[in-house]
Protein backbone atom coordinates (compact mmCIF):
# COMPACT_ATOMS: atom_id res chain seq x y z
CA UNK A 1 0.00 0.00 0.00
CA UNK A 2 2.75 2.13 0.92
CA UNK A 3 4.23 1.70 -2.18
CA UNK A 4 1.16 2.05 -4.60
CA UNK A 5 0.87 5.48 -2.32
CA UNK A 6 4.53 6.30 -3.50
CA UNK A 7 4.15 5.61 -6.89
CA UNK A 8 0.27 7.92 -7.06
CA UNK A 9 2.69 10.97 -5.34
CA UNK A 10 5.70 10.40 -7.84
CA UNK A 11 3.35 10.18 -10.94
CA UNK A 12 1.76 13.51 -9.72
CA UNK A 13 5.14 15.21 -9.06
CA UNK A 14 5.87 14.33 -12.50
CA UNK A 15 2.66 14.85 -14.42
CA UNK A 16 0.60 17.09 -12.41
CA UNK A 17 -1.63 18.14 -15.15
CA UNK A 18 -2.74 14.40 -15.62
CA UNK A 19 -3.33 12.78 -12.16
CA UNK A 20 -4.44 9.00 -13.10
CA UNK A 21 -7.57 10.46 -15.46
CA UNK A 22 -8.40 7.75 -17.89
CA UNK A 23 -9.02 9.04 -21.28
CA UNK A 24 -11.97 6.69 -22.39
CA UNK A 25 -13.96 9.03 -24.39
CA UNK A 26 -12.79 7.16 -27.32
CA UNK A 27 -12.92 3.97 -25.69
CA UNK A 28 -16.91 4.68 -24.93
CA UNK A 29 -17.59 5.84 -29.11
CA UNK A 30 -16.10 2.48 -30.00
CA UNK A 31 -18.16 0.57 -27.77
CA UNK A 32 -21.13 3.08 -28.78
CA UNK A 33 -20.48 2.52 -32.52
CA UNK A 34 -20.26 -1.29 -32.65
CA UNK A 35 -23.01 -2.05 -30.04
CA UNK A 36 -25.08 -2.93 -32.38
CA UNK A 37 -23.10 -5.48 -33.60
CA UNK A 38 -20.90 -6.77 -31.53
CA UNK A 39 -22.48 -9.86 -31.15
CA UNK A 40 -21.10 -10.42 -34.27
CA UNK A 41 -17.23 -10.25 -33.60
CA UNK A 42 -15.74 -9.51 -29.98
CA UNK A 43 -19.20 -9.78 -28.01
CA UNK A 44 -19.46 -13.24 -29.39
CA UNK A 45 -22.09 -15.39 -27.44
CA UNK A 46 -18.77 -18.49 -27.90
CA UNK A 47 -16.01 -16.52 -28.26
CA UNK A 48 -16.53 -14.07 -25.24
CA UNK A 49 -19.06 -16.08 -23.03
CA UNK A 50 -18.64 -19.56 -24.01
CA UNK A 51 -22.58 -19.95 -24.46
CA UNK A 52 -23.63 -22.94 -26.76
CA UNK A 53 -20.02 -24.58 -26.75
CA UNK A 54 -21.05 -28.52 -27.26
CA UNK A 55 -22.18 -27.30 -30.28
CA UNK A 56 -18.58 -25.86 -31.08
CA UNK A 57 -16.65 -28.73 -30.29
CA UNK A 58 -18.53 -31.51 -30.16
CA UNK A 59 -20.99 -30.69 -33.58
CA UNK A 60 -19.23 -28.70 -35.67
CA UNK A 61 -17.10 -31.09 -37.04
CA UNK A 62 -17.45 -30.25 -40.92
CA UNK A 63 -19.11 -27.52 -42.72
CA UNK A 64 -22.03 -29.41 -43.51
CA UNK A 65 -22.91 -30.23 -39.93
CA UNK A 66 -21.50 -26.19 -38.78
CA UNK A 67 -24.42 -25.11 -41.48
CA UNK A 68 -27.06 -27.59 -40.28
CA UNK A 69 -26.48 -26.49 -36.77
CA UNK A 70 -26.07 -22.81 -37.74
CA UNK A 71 -29.57 -22.80 -39.84
CA UNK A 72 -31.09 -24.77 -37.32
CA UNK A 73 -30.01 -21.93 -34.10
CA UNK A 74 -31.24 -19.11 -36.58
CA UNK A 75 -34.76 -20.55 -36.76
CA UNK A 76 -35.04 -21.71 -32.86
CA UNK A 77 -33.81 -18.87 -31.77
CA UNK A 78 -35.31 -16.14 -33.85
CA UNK A 79 -39.23 -16.84 -33.59
CA UNK A 80 -38.75 -17.28 -29.96
CA UNK A 81 -37.20 -14.40 -28.82
CA UNK A 82 -39.32 -12.51 -30.71
CA UNK A 83 -41.95 -14.46 -28.82
CA UNK A 84 -40.88 -13.70 -25.31
CA UNK A 85 -40.37 -9.79 -26.10
CA UNK A 86 -44.46 -9.93 -26.37
CA UNK A 87 -45.29 -12.70 -23.59
CA UNK A 88 -41.91 -12.89 -21.40
CA UNK A 89 -43.44 -11.06 -18.51
CA UNK A 90 -46.80 -13.11 -18.81
CA UNK A 91 -45.25 -16.50 -18.60
CA UNK A 92 -44.15 -17.10 -14.90
CA UNK A 93 -40.41 -18.53 -14.38
CA UNK A 94 -41.64 -21.98 -13.38
CA UNK A 95 -43.76 -22.22 -16.49
CA UNK A 96 -41.56 -20.01 -18.81
CA UNK A 97 -38.54 -23.54 -18.54
CA UNK A 98 -40.93 -26.16 -19.82
CA UNK A 99 -42.39 -23.71 -22.57
CA UNK A 100 -39.76 -22.38 -24.54
CA UNK A 101 -38.23 -25.55 -24.61
CA UNK A 102 -41.30 -27.56 -26.12
CA UNK A 103 -41.75 -24.77 -28.15
CA UNK A 104 -38.17 -24.94 -29.84
CA UNK A 105 -38.24 -28.91 -30.09
CA UNK A 106 -41.10 -28.36 -32.17
CA UNK A 107 -39.55 -26.00 -34.66
CA UNK A 108 -36.40 -28.60 -34.20
CA UNK A 109 -38.52 -31.24 -35.83
CA UNK A 110 -39.67 -29.01 -38.67
CA UNK A 111 -36.09 -28.36 -39.53
CA UNK A 112 -34.70 -32.00 -38.59
CA UNK A 113 -37.50 -33.37 -41.33
CA UNK A 114 -36.45 -30.26 -44.25
CA UNK A 115 -32.32 -31.38 -43.52
CA UNK A 116 -33.24 -35.06 -43.47
CA UNK A 117 -35.19 -34.10 -46.54
CA UNK A 118 -32.27 -32.92 -47.89
CA UNK A 119 -29.32 -35.79 -46.51
CA UNK A 120 -30.78 -37.89 -44.03
CA UNK A 121 -27.15 -39.10 -43.26
CA UNK A 122 -26.70 -35.69 -41.94
CA UNK A 123 -29.10 -35.75 -39.39
CA UNK A 124 -27.89 -39.16 -37.80
CA UNK A 125 -24.41 -37.83 -37.94
CA UNK A 126 -25.42 -34.95 -35.62
CA UNK A 127 -27.62 -37.28 -32.95
CA UNK A 128 -28.17 -35.10 -30.07
CA UNK A 129 -26.55 -32.28 -30.57
CA UNK A 130 -30.15 -30.95 -33.05
CA UNK A 131 -32.01 -31.35 -30.50
CA UNK A 132 -29.98 -30.31 -27.96
CA UNK A 133 -30.85 -26.53 -28.84
CA UNK A 134 -34.21 -26.81 -27.60
CA UNK A 135 -32.31 -26.89 -24.16
CA UNK A 136 -29.15 -24.71 -25.32
CA UNK A 137 -27.89 -21.48 -23.06
CA UNK A 138 -27.75 -18.98 -25.90
CA UNK A 139 -31.70 -19.56 -26.33
CA UNK A 140 -32.29 -19.29 -22.96
CA UNK A 141 -30.23 -16.10 -22.69
CA UNK A 142 -31.82 -14.38 -25.87
CA UNK A 143 -35.11 -15.32 -24.19
CA UNK A 144 -34.34 -13.70 -20.50
CA UNK A 145 -33.01 -10.65 -23.02
CA UNK A 146 -36.17 -10.26 -25.06
CA UNK A 147 -38.52 -10.88 -21.82
CA UNK A 148 -37.58 -7.77 -20.04
CA UNK A 149 -37.89 -5.64 -22.75
CA UNK A 150 -34.86 -3.10 -22.45
CA UNK A 151 -35.10 -2.04 -26.53
CA UNK A 152 -37.44 -1.47 -28.59
CA UNK A 153 -38.77 -4.75 -30.54
CA UNK A 154 -36.77 -3.92 -33.58
CA UNK A 155 -33.61 -3.45 -31.70
CA UNK A 156 -34.04 -6.74 -30.05
CA UNK A 157 -34.60 -8.75 -32.83
CA UNK A 158 -32.01 -7.53 -34.47
CA UNK A 159 -29.67 -8.15 -31.26
CA UNK A 160 -30.81 -11.72 -31.65
CA UNK A 161 -29.86 -11.92 -35.23
CA UNK A 162 -26.48 -10.84 -34.69
CA UNK A 163 -26.10 -12.86 -31.69
CA UNK A 164 -27.24 -15.88 -34.02
CA UNK A 165 -25.07 -14.98 -37.01
CA UNK A 166 -22.24 -14.30 -34.24
CA UNK A 167 -22.62 -18.29 -33.35
CA UNK A 168 -22.72 -19.38 -37.51
CA UNK A 169 -19.59 -17.36 -38.17
CA UNK A 170 -17.85 -19.24 -35.92
CA UNK A 171 -19.32 -22.39 -36.03
CA UNK A 172 -18.82 -22.24 -39.85
CA UNK A 173 -15.31 -21.45 -39.40
CA UNK A 174 -14.99 -24.05 -36.59
CA UNK A 175 -16.44 -27.02 -39.20
CA UNK A 176 -14.43 -25.69 -42.28
CA UNK A 177 -11.00 -25.65 -40.40
CA UNK A 178 -11.70 -29.09 -38.63
CA UNK A 179 -12.83 -30.20 -41.85
CA UNK A 180 -9.86 -29.17 -43.78
CA UNK A 181 -7.39 -30.44 -41.39
CA UNK A 182 -9.50 -33.71 -40.32
CA UNK A 183 -10.73 -34.99 -43.33
CA UNK A 184 -8.71 -33.32 -46.40
CA UNK A 185 -12.34 -31.88 -47.97
CA UNK A 186 -14.57 -28.96 -48.13
CA UNK A 187 -18.16 -29.53 -48.15
CA UNK A 188 -17.49 -33.47 -48.33
CA UNK A 189 -15.01 -32.51 -51.80
CA UNK A 190 -12.04 -33.82 -51.31
CA UNK A 191 -8.56 -32.02 -51.36
CA UNK A 192 -5.39 -32.96 -53.28
CA UNK A 193 -3.29 -30.82 -51.39
CA UNK A 194 -3.76 -32.79 -48.05
CA UNK A 195 -1.99 -36.01 -48.72
CA UNK A 196 -2.70 -37.02 -44.37
CA UNK A 197 -5.29 -35.61 -43.29
CA UNK A 198 -4.99 -35.12 -39.00
CA UNK A 199 -8.03 -37.56 -37.91
CA UNK A 200 -7.82 -35.91 -34.25
CA UNK A 201 -8.73 -32.66 -35.46
CA UNK A 202 -12.30 -34.01 -35.52
CA UNK A 203 -12.34 -34.89 -31.79
CA UNK A 204 -13.85 -32.82 -28.73
CA UNK A 205 -10.15 -32.25 -27.86
CA UNK A 206 -9.42 -30.11 -30.63
CA UNK A 207 -12.40 -28.02 -30.47
CA UNK A 208 -11.42 -27.20 -27.10
CA UNK A 209 -7.93 -26.26 -27.75
CA UNK A 210 -8.95 -24.45 -30.83
CA UNK A 211 -11.89 -22.68 -28.94
CA UNK A 212 -9.16 -21.62 -26.20
CA UNK A 213 -6.97 -19.83 -28.73
CA UNK A 214 -9.29 -18.16 -30.62
CA UNK A 215 -10.74 -16.80 -26.96
CA UNK A 216 -7.35 -15.63 -26.27
CA UNK A 217 -7.11 -14.04 -29.81
CA UNK A 218 -10.07 -12.63 -29.37
CA UNK A 219 -8.80 -10.73 -26.13
CA UNK A 220 -5.87 -9.78 -27.45
CA UNK A 221 -7.59 -7.83 -30.30
CA UNK A 222 -10.30 -6.38 -27.54
CA UNK A 223 -6.83 -5.18 -25.20
CA UNK A 224 -5.21 -3.99 -28.79
CA UNK A 225 -8.30 -1.75 -29.66
CA UNK A 226 -8.40 -0.06 -26.13
CA UNK A 227 -4.79 -0.02 -25.94
CA UNK A 228 -4.55 2.19 -29.59
CA UNK A 229 -7.70 4.36 -28.29
CA UNK A 230 -6.18 5.80 -25.14
CA UNK A 231 -3.16 6.40 -26.47
CA UNK A 232 -4.52 8.35 -29.21
CA UNK A 233 -6.88 10.24 -26.59
CA UNK A 234 -3.58 10.79 -25.08
CA UNK A 235 -2.04 12.03 -28.26
CA UNK A 236 -4.93 14.36 -29.25
CA UNK A 237 -5.10 15.89 -26.06
CA UNK A 238 -1.20 16.60 -25.84
CA UNK B 1 29.57 -10.54 11.66
CA UNK B 2 26.81 -12.15 13.61
CA UNK B 3 24.02 -10.21 11.13
CA UNK B 4 25.99 -11.55 7.73
CA UNK B 5 25.71 -15.35 8.69
CA UNK B 6 22.15 -14.96 9.57
CA UNK B 7 21.54 -13.86 5.74
CA UNK B 8 19.95 -16.33 3.73
CA UNK B 9 23.41 -17.46 1.17
CA UNK B 10 22.96 -16.93 -2.10
CA UNK B 11 26.62 -17.71 -2.57
CA UNK B 12 26.81 -21.18 -2.78
CA UNK B 13 26.59 -21.50 -6.87
CA UNK B 14 25.51 -25.24 -7.91
CA UNK B 15 27.45 -26.81 -10.34
CA UNK B 16 24.19 -28.51 -11.85
CA UNK B 17 21.23 -26.20 -13.20
CA UNK B 18 18.14 -26.56 -15.41
CA UNK B 19 20.54 -26.46 -18.37
CA UNK B 20 22.99 -28.92 -17.27
CA UNK B 21 19.77 -31.18 -15.98
CA UNK B 22 18.21 -30.86 -20.20
CA UNK B 23 21.74 -31.75 -21.50
CA UNK B 24 22.21 -34.63 -20.01
CA UNK B 25 18.86 -35.59 -20.83
CA UNK B 26 19.50 -35.02 -24.66
CA UNK B 27 22.70 -36.77 -24.22
CA UNK B 28 20.42 -40.02 -22.78
CA UNK B 29 18.61 -40.18 -25.97
CA UNK B 30 21.41 -39.65 -28.31
CA UNK B 31 22.70 -43.59 -27.86
CA UNK B 32 18.69 -44.63 -28.87
CA UNK B 33 19.05 -42.85 -31.96
CA UNK B 34 22.24 -44.48 -32.77
CA UNK B 35 20.98 -48.11 -32.39
CA UNK B 36 18.13 -46.10 -34.28
CA UNK B 37 20.51 -45.32 -36.89
CA UNK B 38 22.44 -49.00 -36.82
CA UNK B 39 18.53 -50.69 -37.57
CA UNK B 40 17.12 -48.09 -39.88
CA UNK B 41 19.62 -45.91 -41.42
CA UNK B 42 19.79 -42.01 -42.15
CA UNK B 43 16.24 -41.72 -41.97
CA UNK B 44 16.17 -42.52 -38.19
CA UNK B 45 18.98 -39.48 -37.97
CA UNK B 46 17.19 -37.29 -40.65
CA UNK B 47 13.72 -37.99 -38.54
CA UNK B 48 15.30 -37.05 -35.37
CA UNK B 49 16.97 -33.51 -36.35
CA UNK B 50 14.08 -32.21 -38.63
CA UNK B 51 11.63 -32.69 -35.67
CA UNK B 52 13.96 -31.02 -32.95
CA UNK B 53 14.94 -28.63 -35.42
CA UNK B 54 11.45 -27.57 -35.95
CA UNK B 55 10.44 -27.79 -31.84
CA UNK B 56 13.29 -25.58 -31.05
CA UNK B 57 12.38 -23.02 -33.48
CA UNK B 58 8.76 -23.13 -32.81
CA UNK B 59 9.26 -22.92 -29.10
CA UNK B 60 11.94 -19.63 -29.65
CA UNK B 61 9.41 -18.05 -32.37
CA UNK B 62 6.19 -18.41 -29.63
CA UNK B 63 8.70 -16.54 -26.86
CA UNK B 64 9.67 -14.11 -29.63
CA UNK B 65 5.63 -13.43 -30.06
CA UNK B 66 4.85 -13.33 -26.42
CA UNK B 67 7.73 -11.11 -26.14
CA UNK B 68 9.68 -12.74 -23.26
CA UNK B 69 13.16 -13.68 -23.27
CA UNK B 70 14.10 -17.30 -23.41
CA UNK B 71 17.68 -18.53 -21.95
CA UNK B 72 19.09 -19.57 -24.55
CA UNK B 73 20.48 -23.39 -23.64
CA UNK B 74 16.83 -23.55 -22.54
CA UNK B 75 16.67 -27.47 -24.59
CA UNK B 76 13.20 -28.43 -22.82
CA UNK B 77 11.68 -27.87 -26.86
CA UNK B 78 14.74 -29.65 -27.93
CA UNK B 79 14.00 -32.71 -25.67
CA UNK B 80 10.58 -32.64 -27.14
CA UNK B 81 11.52 -32.73 -30.61
CA UNK B 82 14.18 -35.46 -29.94
CA UNK B 83 11.40 -37.97 -27.89
CA UNK B 84 8.75 -37.69 -30.83
CA UNK B 85 10.17 -39.35 -33.32
CA UNK B 86 11.81 -42.03 -31.49
CA UNK B 87 8.04 -42.90 -30.41
CA UNK B 88 7.32 -43.83 -34.07
CA UNK B 89 7.94 -46.23 -36.68
CA UNK B 90 10.58 -45.06 -38.62
CA UNK B 91 8.81 -44.89 -41.42
CA UNK B 92 6.22 -42.57 -40.48
CA UNK B 93 6.28 -39.16 -42.65
CA UNK B 94 7.91 -35.93 -41.67
CA UNK B 95 4.67 -33.93 -42.19
CA UNK B 96 2.89 -36.65 -39.28
CA UNK B 97 5.78 -35.59 -36.97
CA UNK B 98 5.76 -31.62 -37.80
CA UNK B 99 2.18 -31.52 -37.11
CA UNK B 100 2.70 -33.86 -33.80
CA UNK B 101 5.44 -31.51 -32.72
CA UNK B 102 3.37 -28.31 -33.75
CA UNK B 103 0.50 -29.60 -31.12
CA UNK B 104 2.96 -30.43 -28.71
CA UNK B 105 4.27 -27.16 -28.51
CA UNK B 106 1.58 -24.74 -29.01
CA UNK B 107 -1.29 -26.91 -27.03
CA UNK B 108 0.74 -28.54 -24.13
CA UNK B 109 2.82 -26.24 -23.67
CA UNK B 110 2.87 -22.62 -24.72
CA UNK B 111 -0.95 -22.42 -24.13
CA UNK B 112 0.14 -23.26 -20.24
CA UNK B 113 2.73 -20.31 -20.37
CA UNK B 114 6.14 -22.71 -21.31
CA UNK B 115 8.76 -24.72 -20.03
CA UNK B 116 7.99 -25.86 -16.06
CA UNK B 117 4.46 -24.53 -16.28
CA UNK B 118 2.69 -26.63 -18.58
CA UNK B 119 0.73 -29.39 -16.75
CA UNK B 120 0.78 -32.21 -19.55
CA UNK B 121 4.16 -33.74 -21.18
CA UNK B 122 4.14 -31.92 -24.42
CA UNK B 123 5.83 -35.19 -26.30
CA UNK B 124 3.46 -37.65 -24.44
CA UNK B 125 0.73 -35.00 -25.96
CA UNK B 126 2.48 -34.87 -29.58
CA UNK B 127 2.29 -38.64 -29.64
CA UNK B 128 -0.89 -39.11 -28.62
CA UNK B 129 -2.41 -36.78 -31.33
CA UNK B 130 -0.32 -38.63 -33.60
CA UNK B 131 -1.43 -42.02 -32.82
CA UNK B 132 -5.38 -41.04 -32.81
CA UNK B 133 -4.63 -39.26 -35.87
CA UNK B 134 -2.17 -40.94 -38.01
CA UNK B 135 -2.81 -44.19 -36.86
CA UNK B 136 -2.31 -46.29 -40.11
CA UNK B 137 1.49 -44.10 -39.97
CA UNK B 138 1.97 -45.19 -36.02
CA UNK B 139 0.47 -48.85 -36.41
CA UNK B 140 2.99 -50.36 -39.69
CA UNK B 141 6.44 -50.87 -38.40
CA UNK B 142 9.53 -51.83 -40.77
CA UNK B 143 11.20 -54.64 -39.86
CA UNK B 144 15.18 -53.84 -38.36
CA UNK B 145 18.08 -54.42 -40.43
CA UNK B 146 16.05 -55.45 -43.75
CA UNK B 147 17.44 -52.56 -46.05
CA UNK B 148 18.44 -48.88 -45.41
CA UNK B 149 14.72 -46.77 -45.33
CA UNK B 150 15.04 -43.65 -47.81
CA UNK B 151 15.20 -41.11 -46.46
CA UNK B 152 13.02 -38.62 -48.56
CA UNK B 153 10.40 -41.31 -49.55
CA UNK B 154 7.25 -41.67 -47.43
CA UNK B 155 5.80 -44.60 -48.96
CA UNK B 156 7.45 -48.04 -47.75
CA UNK B 157 6.47 -51.29 -48.57
CA UNK B 158 6.99 -54.86 -46.14
CA UNK B 159 5.81 -53.06 -42.96
CA UNK B 160 4.13 -55.50 -39.78
CA UNK B 161 2.71 -55.16 -36.99
CA UNK B 162 4.83 -54.83 -33.55
CA UNK B 163 4.36 -57.69 -31.06
CA UNK B 164 2.47 -55.52 -28.77
CA UNK B 165 -0.15 -55.18 -31.79
CA UNK B 166 0.05 -59.41 -31.52
CA UNK B 167 -0.43 -59.39 -27.87
CA UNK B 168 -3.35 -57.27 -28.41
CA UNK B 169 -5.42 -59.75 -30.85
CA UNK B 170 -4.03 -62.92 -28.20
CA UNK B 171 -1.05 -64.03 -30.40
CA UNK B 172 1.98 -64.82 -29.02
CA UNK B 173 5.23 -62.80 -30.53
CA UNK B 174 7.73 -65.10 -31.87
CA UNK B 175 10.88 -63.44 -30.49
CA UNK B 176 13.81 -64.51 -28.53
CA UNK B 177 14.61 -62.57 -25.55
CA UNK B 178 18.09 -61.79 -27.12
CA UNK B 179 16.39 -59.77 -29.63
CA UNK B 180 14.19 -58.26 -27.37
CA UNK B 181 16.97 -56.66 -25.45
CA UNK B 182 18.24 -55.28 -28.42
CA UNK B 183 15.46 -53.93 -29.67
CA UNK B 184 15.85 -56.06 -32.97
CA UNK B 185 12.20 -56.55 -33.32
CA UNK B 186 9.44 -54.32 -35.38
CA UNK B 187 8.06 -51.24 -32.80
CA UNK B 188 9.12 -47.44 -32.56
CA UNK B 189 12.61 -46.92 -33.78
CA UNK B 190 13.45 -45.82 -29.97
CA UNK B 191 11.00 -47.40 -27.70
CA UNK B 192 12.13 -51.20 -27.37
CA UNK B 193 15.76 -50.84 -27.83
CA UNK B 194 15.55 -52.12 -23.83
CA UNK B 195 19.07 -52.27 -23.23
CA UNK B 196 19.87 -48.68 -24.37
CA UNK B 197 17.10 -47.20 -22.55
CA UNK B 198 18.28 -49.08 -18.77
CA UNK B 199 21.22 -48.11 -19.51
CA UNK B 200 20.31 -44.30 -20.16
CA UNK B 201 18.38 -44.75 -17.03
CA UNK B 202 21.24 -45.52 -14.96
CA UNK B 203 23.17 -42.72 -16.37
CA UNK B 204 20.37 -40.16 -15.55
CA UNK B 205 20.35 -41.75 -12.15
CA UNK B 206 23.85 -41.00 -11.69
CA UNK B 207 23.92 -37.42 -12.84
CA UNK B 208 21.16 -37.35 -10.44
CA UNK B 209 18.50 -35.95 -13.27
CA UNK B 210 15.93 -37.87 -11.89
CA UNK B 211 14.92 -40.75 -9.12
CA UNK B 212 14.27 -43.83 -9.24
CA UNK B 213 11.29 -43.84 -7.01
CA UNK B 214 8.80 -43.14 -9.97
CA UNK B 215 10.41 -45.36 -12.51
CA UNK B 216 10.79 -48.42 -10.74
CA UNK B 217 7.35 -48.16 -9.20
CA UNK B 218 5.78 -47.84 -12.78
CA UNK B 219 8.11 -50.66 -14.14
CA UNK B 220 7.80 -53.09 -11.20
CA UNK B 221 3.55 -53.06 -11.16
CA UNK B 222 3.60 -53.37 -15.02
CA UNK B 223 5.89 -56.73 -14.45
CA UNK B 224 3.48 -57.90 -11.56
CA UNK B 225 0.04 -56.76 -13.06
CA UNK B 226 1.24 -58.05 -16.93
CA UNK B 227 1.82 -61.35 -15.49
CA UNK B 228 -0.94 -61.42 -13.32
CA UNK B 229 -3.19 -60.61 -15.98
CA UNK B 230 -1.91 -62.06 -19.52
CA UNK B 231 -3.35 -61.34 -22.63
CA UNK B 232 -1.94 -64.70 -24.38
CA UNK B 233 -1.16 -68.22 -23.15
CA UNK B 234 1.96 -67.00 -21.55
CA UNK B 235 3.44 -67.55 -18.02
CA UNK B 236 3.32 -64.94 -15.45
CA UNK B 237 6.85 -64.20 -15.98
CA UNK B 238 7.12 -64.34 -19.73
CA UNK B 239 3.79 -62.25 -19.88
CA UNK B 240 5.41 -59.78 -17.63
CA UNK B 241 8.67 -59.67 -19.61
CA UNK B 242 6.35 -59.00 -23.05
CA UNK B 243 4.66 -56.56 -21.45
CA UNK B 244 7.21 -54.61 -20.48
CA UNK B 245 9.43 -54.99 -23.24
CA UNK B 246 7.10 -55.40 -26.43
CA UNK B 247 5.41 -51.84 -26.66
CA UNK B 248 6.94 -47.92 -24.75
CA UNK B 249 6.35 -48.65 -21.39
CA UNK B 250 10.10 -49.01 -20.61
CA UNK B 251 11.10 -45.98 -22.34
CA UNK B 252 7.70 -43.98 -21.11
CA UNK B 253 8.72 -44.85 -17.81
CA UNK B 254 12.28 -43.54 -18.10
CA UNK B 255 12.05 -40.71 -20.13
CA UNK B 256 8.21 -39.31 -19.65
CA UNK B 257 7.87 -40.09 -16.05
CA UNK B 258 10.42 -38.35 -14.76
CA UNK B 259 9.98 -34.64 -16.15
CA UNK B 260 10.36 -32.73 -13.51
CA UNK B 261 7.52 -30.54 -14.51
CA UNK B 262 4.75 -32.90 -14.70
CA UNK B 263 5.46 -35.35 -12.07
CA UNK B 264 5.07 -35.08 -8.14
CA UNK B 265 7.79 -33.17 -6.17
CA UNK B 266 7.85 -36.22 -3.13
CA UNK B 267 9.68 -39.45 -3.21
CA UNK B 268 6.29 -41.19 -1.91
CA UNK B 269 4.02 -39.17 -4.37
CA UNK B 270 6.69 -40.45 -7.05
CA UNK B 271 5.89 -44.05 -6.49
CA UNK B 272 2.12 -43.81 -6.20
CA UNK B 273 2.53 -41.90 -10.13
CA UNK B 274 4.14 -44.73 -11.19
CA UNK B 275 1.86 -47.34 -9.53
CA UNK B 276 -1.17 -45.45 -10.82
CA UNK B 277 0.43 -45.06 -14.24
CA UNK B 278 1.38 -48.65 -14.59
CA UNK B 279 -1.97 -49.75 -13.51
CA UNK B 280 -3.37 -47.55 -15.93
CA UNK B 281 -1.53 -48.80 -18.46
CA UNK B 282 -2.21 -52.48 -17.99
CA UNK B 283 -6.11 -52.24 -17.76
CA UNK B 284 -6.05 -49.77 -20.94
CA UNK B 285 -3.60 -52.63 -22.64
CA UNK B 286 -6.71 -55.02 -22.29
CA UNK B 287 -9.82 -52.43 -23.06
CA UNK B 288 -7.82 -49.56 -24.64
CA UNK B 289 -7.99 -49.27 -29.00
CA UNK B 290 -4.35 -48.26 -29.28
CA UNK B 291 -1.21 -49.95 -29.02
CA UNK B 292 0.95 -47.24 -27.63
CA UNK B 293 -1.65 -46.62 -24.50
CA UNK B 294 1.20 -45.35 -22.11
CA UNK B 295 1.01 -42.06 -23.23
CA UNK B 296 -2.36 -41.67 -22.71
CA UNK B 297 -2.10 -42.85 -19.46
CA UNK B 298 1.00 -40.41 -18.64
CA UNK B 299 -1.38 -37.82 -20.22
CA UNK B 300 -4.64 -38.63 -17.50
CA UNK B 301 -1.98 -39.02 -14.74
CA UNK B 302 -0.48 -36.04 -14.99
CA UNK B 303 -4.01 -34.19 -14.42
CA UNK B 304 -3.35 -35.80 -11.05
CA UNK B 305 0.30 -34.49 -10.00
CA UNK B 306 -1.07 -31.69 -8.22
CA UNK B 307 -3.75 -33.54 -6.01
CA UNK B 308 -0.85 -36.03 -5.06
CA UNK B 309 1.61 -33.41 -4.40
CA UNK B 310 -1.67 -31.82 -2.06
CA UNK B 311 -1.81 -34.71 -0.25
CA UNK B 312 1.93 -35.34 -0.17
CA UNK B 313 2.18 -31.90 1.42
CA UNK B 314 -0.50 -32.81 3.86
CA UNK B 315 1.36 -35.93 5.15
CA UNK B 316 4.69 -34.08 5.22
CA UNK B 317 3.61 -31.22 7.35
CA UNK B 318 1.54 -33.93 9.81
CA UNK B 319 4.83 -36.07 9.62
CA UNK B 320 7.08 -32.83 10.81
CA UNK B 321 4.79 -32.30 13.25
CA UNK B 322 5.14 -35.53 15.23
CA UNK B 323 8.68 -35.33 14.87
CA UNK B 324 8.13 -31.98 16.47
CA UNK B 325 5.65 -32.89 19.48
CA UNK B 326 8.01 -36.40 20.10
CA UNK B 327 11.27 -33.90 19.90
CA UNK B 328 9.52 -32.09 22.87
CA UNK B 329 8.35 -34.65 24.91
CA UNK B 330 11.76 -36.10 24.88
CA UNK B 331 13.52 -32.36 25.92
CA UNK B 332 10.84 -32.17 28.51
CA UNK B 333 11.49 -35.78 29.93
CA UNK B 334 15.21 -35.61 30.19
CA UNK B 335 15.52 -32.97 32.78
CA UNK B 336 13.05 -35.12 34.62
CA UNK B 337 15.35 -37.54 34.28
CA UNK B 338 18.48 -35.56 35.37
Amino acid sequence: MKHQQQTKEEFEQKEPNKGLKLRLGKIRKYHKMTRNVNGLFLDNPIIKFALAMPFLVVGAVSLKHSVCLSLAMIVTVIPLSMLAYFVGDKIPDYLAICVYPILASIILIGVKFLIGFYDPVLIDSLGMYINLIAVSTLLISQINHSSVRKRSFGASTLRSLYTCCGFSLVVISFGLVREIIGSGSVWGIRLEIIKHPAYGAQLAFFGFIMLGFVMALARLITRTIHYVSLKSAEREEE
Amino acid sequence: MDSFNKINPPYIKLKDNISSFMLDAVIALVPLYVMAYFYYGLRALSLGLVSAMFCYALDRFCFFLRKKRLALFDLSALITGLIVPLLCPASVSYSAVLVADMFGILAAKIAFGGTANNIFNPAAAAVCFLTISFNENMSLFPVPLEGKLSVLSNEFSGLTNSPAAILRFGGIPQIEISDMLFGNFPGPMGAVNILVILSCFIYLLMRKVIKPHGTLAFILTAFVLGGLFPRADLGFFRSGIFELFSGSILFGGVYLLNDPSTSPKRSEGKVVYGVVAAALTILFRHIGAFEQEVFFVILICNSFVGIIDYFGEIYYMKKRQKLHSQRKEEENEAPATN
